[in-house]
C-alpha cells in the first residue's frame, strides 16, 4: 500500500512538465507567457475537477466512466430551471443537487448489482446523456441570469479565472483528505483489497457510495463552470470529457488495478496535458495528432510500472538463485 | 532501486519528447506575414477541405499566412480552446464557421478586445460577436440557380416537374416556392409551367419512382427539376435507364462527386450547387479588405473579393456571395477530382 504524495513517478511527471515547458518555449514564442498559460487552465480546468474524484474511484478499484454525460444531464437540467427564470443560487444548487443524484444512482446500482463499475457507468453514460438530450432536442439554453457568467468567465484581482482557483482550492482539500486522514487511507485499503477491507470494519458499500457521489458532485460543478464559461447548453456539451478525465488519472500514476496512485501525480498530469496541448495549439497542430501523442503517453503510463514489476521480480528470483 | 526507476522514467521521457518533436510539421512562423486562422466546425469534413483550398488561393494571392484548424469533436468547448489559443498567438483574423450560435461569444469577444477581426463564414454566430458573415447563398439564390438552367434547357418555355425532399422540408420548401412563384411572376420564367411537385423523401428509390411518375403523367414534360442531390442522381439515373436521353432533361442541386457519370451521358447536362472553395476564397479576401478597413461590415459596404467580383454587405453585416455555381461536362470532372483527393 502506497500513499506517500511524491514518488518515483511524480518526479519522472516533473521533469516531463518541465521538459514540456521548455520545448514548448522553443517551439512558440507565445508561450513562456504568464498570462497566456493562465489562460490556457481555462481549457481543462472543469476536466481537471473531475478527475479528482476520479482518482479516488480509481485507488478504490472502481471507475466512473459516465461523468461527461453527468456533466451534460446537470447542463441541461440547469438550462432547463434557468428558462424558469430561476435566480442564480437556486441554478448552482440544481446543478450540484443533479450531478450528486446521478453518481449516487451510480454508487447504488454499483453495490446493488455486485457488477463491476465499468459496466454500470456504460449504462449509465448512454442513459444521462439520452435523458439531456430527449430534453434539449436540437435546441439551445441560453438564458442564464445576469452574473452567471462570474464561474467561468470572471478575473479574481484582475488575473486568475475564478475557474482557476476553484481547482486550486478543490485539489487541496482532496489532497489532504487523501493523504492526510483516515478515510484517505482506507480508500488505499478499500482499493488494495476490499475484502480484507470489509473485514477490517471498513463499511466499503458506504465509501463506494460516497465516492460516486462526489464523482457526481465534481460533474455537477464542472456542469456550472462549463455553462457558465459557454452561456449556452447544447446535446453535444463535454462530448468526450470522460476518456480525457481517465487519462488525466491515469497518466498521474493511479494504478488501475486500484490501491495506488497520488493528487499531486494526477495534478502534475493535468498540466503536463494542459500545457502540452496548449503549446501543440500554438504551433497549430492539429487535435487528431494530438490526440496520437496523448495516447502514446498513456499506454507508456500503463506499461512502465507493469515491466518495472516484472523486471523487479526476475532480479528477486536471480538473487534467490544466487 | 529508486535511482534506477528514476533513470527510467527520465529516459522515456526524453524519448517521448523526441517522439513529439520529430513528429511535428515545421513551421516555420514568419511573423512579418499577417496571420489569418480559418476555423472549421469540425476536422476531416470534405465542405470545409474545399474551403480550405479556396482560403489558402486567396491567402497566396494577398500574401497572407494562412492557419487552418478546428476541434476534434464538434463541440462549442472545443472551438472556444482553440480561438483562445489563436487570441494567444495574436493572429490577425479568426475566421470561423461556428458549430454554436451563442456559445462562442464570450471568446471572440475577448478576441476582438485584443485587435482581433473576426470574420464568420457558412454557420454564423450572433450578428455582435463578429464584423462580417460571408454566407454563400440565399434561399432565393439557391432557388434561382436551377431555375436558370431549366429555363435554358426548356430553351424558354415548357413544362417542368419538381421533385423535393420530404414534404416537411422547411428549406426545401422554401426553394420549391420560390421557384413557383418565379415562374408565375417574373416575366424572364413566364414561359416555364410547374405541373407537379412530388417528394423524393431523399430516399434513391422513393425519387427514381417519383421521377418516373413525372414522366408518364405528363406528356408535355420538358424538364425535371430535383431540389435534392439524392433526387437530381436517382432521376438522372431514371432518364439513363430508359433511354429519355434529350427528351428528358434532368437538372437541379447536386454534389461533382455524383454527377460525373449523369453529366458526361447527357441525362443532367448542367446543375447548380454552393461552391465551397469560392466561399473559402471570399471569406479571406473579405477579412483582408475588412483589416486593410475599405469595409467595417455596415449595410451597403462592398467587398472586393477579386476573382470573385464586388459583393455588397447587406443589414446585419451579411454579405451573401451571390448566385450558385453551375457545373457541365466542361468542369464537373475536374471539380469531382478535386474533391476526391481532399477526402482521401
Amino acid at each position: 500500500m502506497k500513499s506517500g504524495a511524491f514518488g518515483a513517478w511524480e518526479v519522472a511527471l516533473l521533469i516531463l512538465l518541465a521538459a514540456v515547458i521548455v520545448l514548448m518555449s522553443s517551439l512558440s514564442p507565445y508561450f513562456l507567457d504568464l498570462y497566456n498559460l493562465i489562460d490556457s487552465t481555462f481549457s481543462f480546468a472543469e476536466k481537471a475537477l473531475i478527475a479528482l474524484p476520479m482518482a479516488l474511484l480509481i485507488i478504490a478499484r472502481e471507475i466512473d466512466v459516465s461523468v461527461a454525460s453527468i456533466v451534460a444531464l446537470s447542463a441541461v437540467v440547469m438550462g432547463v430551471v434557468a428558462e424558469s427564470g430561476a435566480g442564480l443560487p437556486i441554478l448552482v444548487l440544481v446543478g450540484l443537487f443533479t450531478g450528486t443524484l446521478a453518481g449516487v444512482l451510480n454508487g447504488v446500482i454499483v453495490s446493488a448489482l455486485g457488477v463491476h463499475s465499468i459496466v454500470v457507468t456504460i449504462g449509465t453514460l448512454s442513459l444521462y446523456r439520452g435523458i439531456a438530450v430527449s430534453i434539449v432536442g436540437d435546441d439551445a439554453y441560453t438564458s442564464f441570469p445576469d452574473g452567471w457568467s462570474w464561474f467561468g468567465q470572471h478575473y479574481l484581482w484582475g488575473y486568475i479565472p475564478a475557474e482557476l482557483l476553484i481547482y486550486i482550492v478543490a485539489t487541496v482539500i482532496f489532497g489532504i483528505y487523501l493523504h492526510t486522514t483516515i478515510y484517505g487511507r482506507r480508500i488505499y485499503a478499500i482499493g488494495t483489497n476490499p475484502d480484507v477491507a470489509r473485514y477490517t470494519g471498513i463499511n466499503v458499500t458506504r465509501y463506494r457510495i460516497w465516492l460516486f457521489a462526489l464523482s457526481g458532485l465534481l460533474s455537477g460543478l464542472a456542469a456550472i463552470l462549463l455553462t457558465s464559461r459557454l452561456g449556452s447548453v447544447r446535446l453535444n456539451i463535454a462530448t468526450g470529457w470522460e476518456l480525457q478525465v481517465i487519462t488525466m488519472v491515469v497518466l498521474g500514476g493511479v494504478g488501475i488495478a486500484g490501491g495506488t496512485g497520488t493528487i499531486i501525480g494526477v495534478t502534475l498530469a493535468v498540466f503536463l496535458i494542459g500545457f502540452l496541448t496548449f503549446g501543440l495549439s500554438l504551433i497549430n497542430v492539429p487535435g487528431l495528432v494530438l490526440n496520437i501523442y496523448i495516447g502514446l503517453m498513456l499506454i507508456g503510463a500503463i506499461a512502465i510500472p507493469h515491466l518495472m514489476g516484472r523486471l523487479r521480480q526476475k532480479m528477486t528470483a536471480s538473487r534467490k538463485d544466487a | 532501486m529508486l535511482g534506477n526507476l528514476f533513470k527510467r522514467a527520465t529516459l522515456v521521457g526524453a524519448a517521448a519528447l523526441t517522439a513529439v518533436t520529430l513528429g511535428l510539421p515545421a513551421t516555420a512562423v514568419a511573423q512579418d506575414q499577417p496571420r489569418y486562422a480559418m476555423v472549421v466546425r469540425v476536422l476531416g469534413n470534405t465542405a470545409f477541405e474545399l474551403a480550405r483550398i479556396g482560403a489558402q488561393e486567396a491567402a497566396d494571392e494577398l500574401g497572407v499566412e494562412l492557419i487552418f484548424t478546428g476541434p476534434t469533436e464538434n463541440t462549442a468547448e472545443g472551438q472556444v480552446s482553440l480561438i483562445n489559443s489563436l487570441i494567444a498567438q495574436r493572429v490577425d483574423a479568426i475566421m470561423i464557421s461556428a458549430n454554436d450560435a451563442t456559445a462562442l461569444t464570450p471568446a471572440l469577444n475577448r478576441a476582438r478586445q485584443r485587435g482581433i477581426a473576426v470574420v464568420t463564414w457558412d454557420q454564423d454566430t450572433e450578428a455582435a460577436a463578429r464584423s462580417l458573415h460571408i454566407a454563400s447563398a440565399t434561399n432565393e439564390l439557391i432557388a434561382l440557380g436551377p431555375a436558370r438552367i431549366a429555363l435554358e434547357l426548356a430553351g424558354g418555355e415548357g413544362d417542368i416537374g419538381v421533385i423535393s425532399g420530404p414534404a416537411n422540408s422547411t428549406t426545401q420548401n422554401l426553394w420549391v416556392e420560390e421557384l413557383i412563384r418565379l415562374t408565375e411572376e417574373e416575366e424572364e420564367f413566364q414561359g416555364l409551367t410547374v405541373v407537379e411537385v412530388a417528394y423524393g423523401d431523399e430516399r434513391s428509390d422513393k425519387a427514381y419512382t417519383e421521377a418516373l411518375g413525372l414522366v408518364s403523367e405528363h406528356d408535355d414534360l420538358e424538364v425535371i427539376v430535383a431540389y435534392s442531390s439524392i433526387a437530381i442522381a436517382a432521376a438522372s439515373q431514371m432518364v439513363r435507364d430508359n433511354d429519355l436521353i434529350g427528351d428528358i432533361q434532368v437538372t437541379g442541386l447536386g454534389f461533382p462527386t455524383e454527377m460525373v457519370d449523369h453529366v458526361e451521358s447527357g441525362a443532367t447536362p448542367a446543375f447548380a450547387i454552393w461552391n465551397m472553395i469560392d466561399v473559402g476564397y471570399t471569406t479571406v479576401q473579405a477579412t483582408h479588405d475588412l483589416i486593410a478597413e475599405e469595409v467595417s461590415g455596415a449595410e451597403g459596404d462592398t467587398i472586393t473579393a477579386s476573382r470573385m467580383g464586388d459583393i455588397m454587405v447587406g443589414a446585419d453585416g451579411i454579405a451573401v456571395m451571390g448566385e450558385l455555381f453551375v457545373y457541365d461536362a466542361t468542369n464537373v470532372a475536374e471539380a469531382a477530382d478535386i474533391i476526391n483527393s481532399v477526402s482521401e
